[in-house]
């Protein structure tokens, strides 16, 4: 390779000096020969660049200079690759948070046609996770022509036994047709058959995989609560597992078990009787979500009619809207200042690439003065910017995934999210760098190639860019710095509101009392007392209480409180009655508005892990959710309630 | 050289280098005086810009070359026409001639 250059080389000087030769013994001076000729290094520069793989042996040879140009000054190199990988980093993480949860979809077979339906207020506003009823849910089954699948599932939990493995387990209850609606197969075994068995059970992967350890399960029997059951399949593994990649958002189980709802189910329309629903449908092929919106509200305002009450509402989304219409403003403004920081990222890049430019104004005059034509010259510049680019790239992909971990759990709301770094926004951020570079570079290969004397003495207009540059860089600064600060003053409002609660320390547990141990009420209410106490007993517990239900939660019964018109308001927020024992309040420091706490001469007939329906009992007005509107303010403690 | 001689029309010089060669293999220089002195001094080649032109018409497959002896017995490269540039130089030919006919009507009739 190299002899090749050499030689080349040594016969394209003999060529040229050949022909001077000649011309000088015609003009009888050598120097005239020379000046009928032309620049004789221009002219073999020129040559080179017309032999074959000429701009690819060009290309690598700027680029080895290039490098050996940044590494002689690594100051500058450190300072722009720095700049770079910081304000692509930083855009690419948040991109790829966007993408994750913008472009989102469920790992189900054709996501377009899936839509989910769930409770609403009365103006039609979707209540994310809230129930339908199991009548409602039963009439746009068999009534919306729409939808080609529609099926329902409920959670419950409960103790799971597989031979010596025992495990408490999340368990979906789900109606016919619902792994239909999703249209995934089970990995192994099968899904639940239509009119199959009421005592076969499907597992999650995770659970399968994580908790049985992967063992061969299809086929053997387990027990849910004692109840014996068959293991007929397992299903994949981003089905929906609850972290990792593909959780769907929707269910999370450990175990899949058939739920056959009782005819009285089916007619049940109120709080009361029905059993509460998740709801989610496919789409008839050629359907579309207008059409089933109209049908459901069609039914929505029938039922209405018919049963009043806490009767029907329902709100129906796309699957895949409804999963990502979470944190969608915080993170588009997020990649706003985002895009800020990438403008001044580039403003100073630019910056950088200007000053070193001019900082090397002699040698492109000299490169100049010696043949270099300004096509090199301006190739050179971009090379060099090019290296720059791809040092920023690798690091910025560093900062990337560094800045993954925070947004992820900022973003998450709860749900995890895992927004990988894929190919597109690899490719995404590598374009970022090249461009942002590039664009710089060419200004300064512009400016620098542009003839001698620009290169020897360009002060003023190299002020005056320069000056703009910081200008715009100081602009840009400052709206990001006033957008920073709004966002933080927004965060801190929202940390200092109060929840109505103490977290600080406060550790929860769930427990599941089942078997026939548990059946009676006393049975229940000892174990309760049973357990309080030994928590209470606990080294560093400061107090110690039992609910039947998360402090804030959903799937509480809603109730009217005597005396009130029940959701009078249509924007009135639904209260939930949960069962506590005495020392509830003072363990989660929850202030009374008005009236006292319980003590323990209260009723305790509905004690948490008694009835489930709390009977006649003093009511205590605290401040669990949101204290002013829960009750109109007419001074309500003391009043009996049920 | 005539003071008022001509610069050449972008792409001319090619034209010229092949018909030049037509007529057997000649190096560099041969080729600049040949052109002029058919030319009658008419045409001003610059003379450094043919080098590059030959090095590009040798890779398109044009010309190809051999180091022989000068007429002062000196190494000199020689460049001769390939097949492929034969089929170009009655290409350009025909496509010159069209263009200066049309061009001369032009003047002559408009």
């Amino acid at each position: 390779m190299r002899y090749w250059r050499r030689r080349r080389e040594r016969e394209l000087n003999e060529e040229i000096q050949f022909h001077l030769d000649r011309a000088a013994e015609k003009a009888g001076s050598a120097q005239t020969a020379q000046a009928l000729f032309g620049g004789s290094e221009a002219i073999k520069e020129e040559c080179r660049a017309e032999r074959r793989g000429a701009t690819l042996a060009g290309f690598a040879r700027d680029l080895a200079l290039g490098w050996r140009l940044l590494r002689r000054s690594p100051g500058f190199a450190c300072a722009a690759i720095a700049t770079l990988a910081l304000a692509v980093g930083v855009n690419t993480a948040v991109f790829s948070t966007m993408n994750a949860l913008l472009r989102f979809t469920p790992p189900f077979r054709d996501p377009g046609r899936l839509a989910v339906i769930v409770g609403a207020d009365r103006q039609g506003n979707p209540l994310p996770f809230n129930p339908v009823w199991s009548g409602d849910f039963a009439d746009y089954r068999a009534e919306a022509g729409a939808f080609e699948e529609m099926a329902g599932w409920s959670y419950s939990d409960a103790n799971f036994s597989a031979g010596a493995e025992a495990a408490h387990v999340q368990v979906l209850h789900v109606t016919q047709g619902f792994f239909e609606v999703w249209g995934v197969p089970a990995a192994q075994g099968r899904t639940l058959a239509a009119g199959g068995g009421p005592r076969e059970v499907v597992l999650n992967y995770s659970f399968w995989k994580h908790v049985l350890g992967g063992a061969p399960i299809v086929g053997r029997a387990v027990r849910l609560d004692g109840q014996r059951y068959t293991a007929i399949g397992v299903m994949p593994e981003h089905y929906c597992d609850n972290s990792g990649n593909g959780q769907n958002g929707l269910f999370g189980p450990d175990v899949f078990v058939p739920l056959a709802l009782t005819p009285a189910q089916l007619n049940a329309h109120d709080r009361a009787t029905a059993t509460a629903l998740q709801v989610g449908g496919r789409l008839r092929p050629g359907a579309t979500m207008a059409q089933a919106k109209t049908e459901i509200a069609t039914i929505v305002r029938r039922n209405r009619s018919r049963y009043p009450g806490d009767g029907p509402d329902a709100a129906i989304s796309l699957a895949a809207e409804f999963l990502s219409s979470q944190s969608e403003n915080a993170l588009l403004m997020l990649q706003g200042i985002t895009g800020l920081i990438l403008l001044i990222g580039c403003a100073s890049i630019a910056g950088l690439l200007l000053e070193r430019g001019l900082a090397r104004g002699p040698e492109m005059a000299t490169r100049m003065a010696l043949g270099a034509p300004r096509r090199r010259l301006v190739r050179q510049v971009l090379t060099e910017a090019l290296v720059l680019a791809a040092a920023a790239a690798v690091a910025s992909l560093g900062v990337a995934w560094l800045a993954q971990w925070p947004l992820n759990v900022l973003m998450s709301n709860g749900q995890p999210l895992v927004a990988n770094l894929d190919a597109r926004v690899t490719a995404f951020s590598l374009a970022m760098a090249l461009g942002a570079t590039l664009l710089a570079a060419c200004g300064a290969a512009w400016r620098s190639s542009r003839s001698l004397a620009a290169n020897v003495a360009a002060q003023p207009a190299r002020q005056r860019l320069r000056g703009t540059l910081v200008a715009a860089e100081i602009a840009l600064a400052l709206v990001c710095l006033v957008a920073t600060a709004t966002l933080i003053a927004a965060i801190r409002q929202e940390i200092q509101a109060p929840i109505g609660f103490d977290p600080l320390g406060l550790v929860t547990a769930n427990v599941t009392l089942a078997g026939p141990a548990y059946v009676s009420p006393a049975s229940r209410g000892e174990f309760a007392a049973r357990l309080q106490a030994a928590a209470q007993a606990l080294p560093g517990a400061q107090a110690a209480a039992i609910v039947n239900g998360a402090a804030v939660s959903w799937d509480q019964p809603t109730v009217a409180a005597q005396g009130t018109a029940p959701a009078a308001a249509p924007s009135d927020p639904p209260f939930k009655v949960v069962a506590v024992t005495p020392s509830y309040f003072a363990t989660l420091r929850i202030q009374q508005l008005a009236g006292r706490a319980f003590t323990s001469t209260d009723s305790n007939q509905g004690a948490p892990g008694g009835d489930r329906q709390p009977h006649r009992r003093t009511a205590s007005l605290s401040r669990l959710c949101q204290p002013a509107r829960a009750l109109p303010p007419r001074g309500s403690a003391g009043r009996t309630r049920w | 050289m005539a003071p008022e001689n001509l610069d050449l029309p972008q792409g001319t010089l090619e034209l010229l280098i092949l018909r030049t060669l037509a007529l057997g293999a000649r190096h560099g220089w041969a080729i600049t005086e040949r052109i002029q002195q058919v030319s009658s001094d008419a045409l001003c080649v610059k003379q450094g810009s043919l080098y590059p032109a030959l090095h590009r018409m040798q890779r398109q497959g044009l010309l190809k070359s051999h180091w022989g002896a000068s007429e002062a017995n000196r190494r000199a490269k020689f460049y001769e026409l390939t097949r492929k540039g034969r089929g170009q130089l009655q290409a350009q030919t025909a496509e010159w001639r069209r263009l200066t006919q049309a061009v001369g009507q032009v003047l002559e009739q408009a």
